[in-house]
Parts: C-alpha cells; structure tokens; sequence
C-alpha cells in the first residue's frame, strides 16, 4: 500500500489537478509540493517582507485550489499558477493602496554600469532579497516587466499609473538594483 | 547600452526563474483550512441560489394553482340558509347583497328574500352560490327548488343522514320545514369544494426512502491513475479511526425510513412537519490501517437524523393531491462499523465513534393519492444536498448531490 501512496508523487500534473478539482486532498497537498518552492520565491519577489510573502503564499494556493476547475489545460500550469500569485499580490497592493505611499528611490547611480563578473556569482536569494527590499511601486513595475515581461502600456492599466511613469520608475529601479549587486559583489 | 539593458534584464530573469525556497511546514495547514472555509461560502451560497429559486417556483405555483375549492369571485355571492340549528354547519362563504338574494331567488324561488328573518338567524348551516355559478352549481342547488315539484333528495351530514321524500309541494310546507336539512352541495361535481373546512390538522406519516445514486465506480485508480476519493473538508475523518481509504470503493444505495408528524393549516394548503428518520449506508473500499498494513475494509454506518419539511399543496382534488416540499435535515452516525481482512486474510472489527452532526437540504415534488378519508399513499421523488462534514466516508461524500423516492403512508387526524 505504501506503493500507491508513493506512486502520488509521480502523477502528471494533470492527474493531480482532475483530483484536486475532486476535492482530493492528497492530490492538493501533492501539487502543493511540487510548486511551493517556485511560488514562495514569486512571493518574495512581491513582497517586502517573508511574513507577506507567507500570507501571500497562503492566499494565492487558496485561490488557485478553488479556482481548480478554470484552469483550461491551455499552457503549463505552472504558467497559470504564477499568474494567480502575481494577481493576488497585485490585489493586495491595489486593497491596500500601498502605490500611494510607496517611497521613493533617489540613491543611485544612473550612469553606473555593472560588471559581468557581479552578474556570474550573484546568488538568486541575494537577489530574490535585494528586489524584495525596494519600495512597491518600483519592486512591483520592476518584477512585471523584466520577470513577468509585461508592457508599460499593460503595466499603466494593471497599477492605475501612466506609462511614462512606468517607464522612468523601471529606469531608477534597474539602476538602483545593479548599484546594488556591484556593492555586494565587492564584498 | 540597449543590449547592455537586455543581457542584464535576461540575466536577471535567469537567475530569478531557476531560484527557488522552501517555507515553513505547517503552512499548508492553514492553505487546507482556507480552502475548506472556501468550500463552505461556495456552498452556502448554491444552497442560498437554490432555496431562494425553489421558493420562487413555490410562490409561481401558489399564484398559478389557487386551490380548487374557491368559487368564482362575484360581488353577488349570498348565503343561503338552508338548515336547522343542530346539524354540522357547512359555510363556504358569508357574504349577503341584495344583488345577489335576487339572482339566486330566480333558481330557488322561496328562498331568501322572503325567508324569515329569524329563521334566517337561527341557520348555522350556509352555502355560498356565486350568481356566476356553473350550470351544475346551479342544478345541485335547483334540487332544492324541486321540493316543489316533489323530487326525492338526498341530504347528508356528519352527524345525521336522512331522505326526505319532498311528496308535498313547497307551498305545503312552511319555510322551515323546507329548510330542515343539511344539504350536502356537490358544486361543481367536486365533493372536495363542499367538504368540511378544514382550519388545520395533524398528519403523521411513515414512509421509506431509497436514493438512485449509491453504488460508485472504482474511480481514478486504474493503471496507475490517482484514487479520486473526496474527503468533503480534505481532512479525512475516517482518519481519526485510523483508517484511511485508497482505492476501489464501492457504496450501496443508502436506504432510509422515517416517521413525521406534521400540522397543516389553511385548509390543508400547508403543512410543517418534524419528526425522526433513521438511514443506512454500507460500503467496501481498500485503506490503509493505523498507517502500517492494508486491508480490505467493509463499512456499515447507521444515521439517526430529525428532518423538519415544508410542504405546500398546489392541486388538490377528491383523491388526489400534488403538492412541493421543502426541508432539511440534521443527522448523526449513531454506530459505525468496521471489518477489515488484512493481506494475509485476518479479519477483525472495529468501531467508529464521530461526534458531530451533519446537515442536508432538501426539495422535492410529491403526489398522494387519498383512498380513505383520513388515510394516503404518497409518493415524493426528491434531491437532496448533503453537507458532510463530520461523518464517515460514504456515497455521501462522493455523491453530495441525491436524487431518492420516498413511498409512504400519511394518517389525517
């Protein structure tokens, strides 16, 4: 029998999801595995603390559970999954109209360039941590464009902003970040 | 510096998308707990769709199917005072014109306008005739005016039966004398219409009910697919005795009886009901036990549940009558047992215990069909919805949703 509960971790992701629409809960708990880790770095990404990034975890999985059922089959769900998260975190700031208040970045270098070298051994939680720590507002316009690859037209209609803004905000924010990379490179 | 911009942007992404980190354990706890609680609201509120559209077509069919035992409305209506103080009264309408005395004097002559006005009071029985009356209202009521013409009639009444022979023509008989008994007025070839008013009643009903959707399918473990079991809340109750279902399952049709006493009023056009009704479920599947062997599992479980139903007629004839309910139900696992034949063919028991109650919401169409006075057949197919959350692993949990036809016999108190 413990075969059968083994063989839980080899289903398709598809399986699992025809289970999880069926309200199985060990076919949840499986996808729940096998996408944790991805959607927790998305949720950090959002985030700028790991306490909202858990609450956004919690919240995005609740989503998408109940949600099951809408996902088409058209595209990975992994795909489908991250849309989910980057529309609860995108909720979130917008119910908490934290783009209102969101700081300013004024201490960097525009002119500055980063070294290869700094790119190559820059580790994924030490970058993770260093988008996590910028005010919303760039954070947010930063990972929608240069992760999500969304537009500035779309990212203007997503945040309620204009697109020159958009644009000038993703501009200081890279700026802000490869300042920030060479820095810990050097150290 | 453009290309610079991109090979930054797409290291970037590189580095983000291959990265990944592990949260706390006991987060997916709280993930289980929300999408339970999630559940619930869905529920509640298809339940509160379904109730509010069930009761839409409950008031549609009260507007549509007024009860058959009212006259056509007419502002000439009169009483007609046709009996003596001791017989059983039987009223169907109290309003006097003078419109209306004139109308139904052109049938009965004799009647009425030239009644006397305390023979007139010390009548307890009436009938109401509508001066828009049916032709065979009207003969039924011209049985009287045959007493002139010295035509036989047959009067009945609860409490005495007589035949008078009216040999003599009216103008021999004095007005009370022509009024002496109780007519009983089949208007409109109906009994029902001229049947004793009914202000309420108790019914007390015995009936048994099966469910069409029981027995399910293997589902989803076959070549090595997922055992698509539904736990209802994900957290698996049938756990807490240690034993965890897996695959092959199979339910028998859930079988139930009950015994409802109920009260109708307004003429028997509503009822409420209450009452207790006990149902029984099996089932087979295989599980894991206490997390270390498998075994083949046999399951029986006896509910014991107290249903509260509403139901209101909307045809209602002679014998038979067609009628909507609407109710719900709160029942328990009162035993529940296990045998379980382990891989080497052992076999040994078990007990459940689940504490707790579950919930089940029900609407349905039924017909009785009345062959005595005070007793019926009924028969009410029905769906109910089942909000399992507290009882063991069944056709329920699979099968929420359960269309059942319940067969019984109603006493009329």
């Amino acid at each position: 029998m413990s075969t059968i509960l083994d063989k839980l971790g080899q289903h398709s992701d598809q399986e699992l999801i025809d289970a999880s629409i069926r309200n199985d809960s060990r076919a949840q708990r499986a996808l729940y595995e096998r996408y944790v880790s991805k959607m927790y770095a998305v949720c950090l990404r959002y985030s700028g603390s790991t306490d909202d990034a858990k609450d956004l975890l919690q919240e995005g999985f609740i989503t998408a559970f109940s949600n099951m059922a809408s996902f088409s089959g058209a595209g990975s769900f992994e795909g489908w999954l991250r849309k989910i998260f980057v529309n609860t975190s995108l909720m979130k700031i917008r119910k908490r109209d934290l783009l209102k208040d969101s700081g300013d970045i004024t201490d960097y270098c525009s002119e500055c360039r980063i070294s290869e070298n700094a790119l190559n051994s820059l580790y994924g939680k030490d970058l993770v941590r260093l988008i996590s720590s910028m005010p919303v507002g760039f954070r947010t316009i930063f990972n929608l464009y240069v992760i999500e690859g969304y537009s500035h037209q779309e990212i203007a209609q997503m945040l309620g902003i204009n697109e020159g803004t958009s644009r000038s905000q993703l501009n200081r924010a890279k700026a802000w970040l490869k300042e920030r990379i060479d820095k810990l490179n050097m150290r | 510096m453009m290309t610079e911009d991109n090979e930054f942007e797409k290291r970037i992404r590189e580095i983000v998308g291959s990265y990944t980190e592990t949260p706390d354990e006991e987060l997916w706890d709280a993930i289980e707990k929300g999408i339970r609680a999630k559940r619930r609201i869905a529920l509640v509120r298809k339940i509160s769709i379904v109730c509010s559209a069930a009761a839409a077509v409950v008031a549609g069919l009260f507007f549509a199917f007024k009860p058959f035992y009212s006259l056509p409305p007419s502002e000439s209506s009169v009483i007609v005072n046709l009996d003596n103080l001791e017989s059983e009264s039987v009223i169907l309408a109290d309003v006097v014109t003078d419109d209306a005395i004139d109308a139904v004097s052109a049938v009965i002559p004799n009647v009425g306008v030239n009644a006397d006005e305390d023979v007139k009071a010390s009548f307890n029985a009436s009938v109401s005739v509508s001066a828009g009356a049916s032709e065979s209202v009207k003969t039924d009521i011209g049985a009287v005016a045959d007493i002139e013409s010295g035509a036989d009639y047959e009067a009945e009444s609860e409490a005495q039966s007589e035949v008078v022979n009216a040999a003599e023509t009216p103008e021999s008989m004095n007005t009370e004398e022509i009024y002496k008994y109780n007519l009983y007025m089949a208007g409109n070839g109906s009994d029902s219409r001229v049947s004793k008013a009914s202000n309420g009643g108790v019914v007390v009903s015995a009936s048994g009910n099966l469910s069409v959707f029981g027995a399910s399918a293997e589902k989803g473990y076959q070549g090595g697919g997922i055992p698509g079991f539904s736990y209802g809340d994900g957290k698996d109750v049938s756990r807490f005795q240690g034993i965890s279902p897996v695959s092959k399952p199979s339910h028998s049709i859930p079988v139930s009886a009950a015994l409802e006493v109920g009260y109708s009023f307004l003429n028997d056009m509503l009822a409420v009901g209450t009452g207790v009704s006990y149902t029984y479920m099996s089932s087979r599947y295989e599980a894991v036990v206490d997390d270390s062997f498998q075994a083949d599992v046999f399951q029986s479980v006896h509910y014991i549940g107290i249903p509260l139903t509403f139901t209101y007629n909307f045809v209602r004839t002679d014998h038979f009558f067609v009628y909507a309910t609407l109710g719900g139900s709160v029942e328990k696992a009162v035993k529940v047992s296990y045998t379980l034949k382990d891989l080497s063919n052992s076999v040994s028991y078990r007990n459940g215990d689940f504490p707790g109650v579950d919930c089940s919401a029900m609407l349905g169409v039924g017909v009785e069909y009345r062959f005595l006075k005070y007793m019926g057949i009924y028969l009410n197919p029905r769906v109910s919805w089942y909000f399992i959350e507290k009882s063991p692993y069944s056709a329920l949990r699979e099968n929420p949703i359960q269309v059942s036809f319940q067969l019984g016999l109603r006493f009329h108190i």
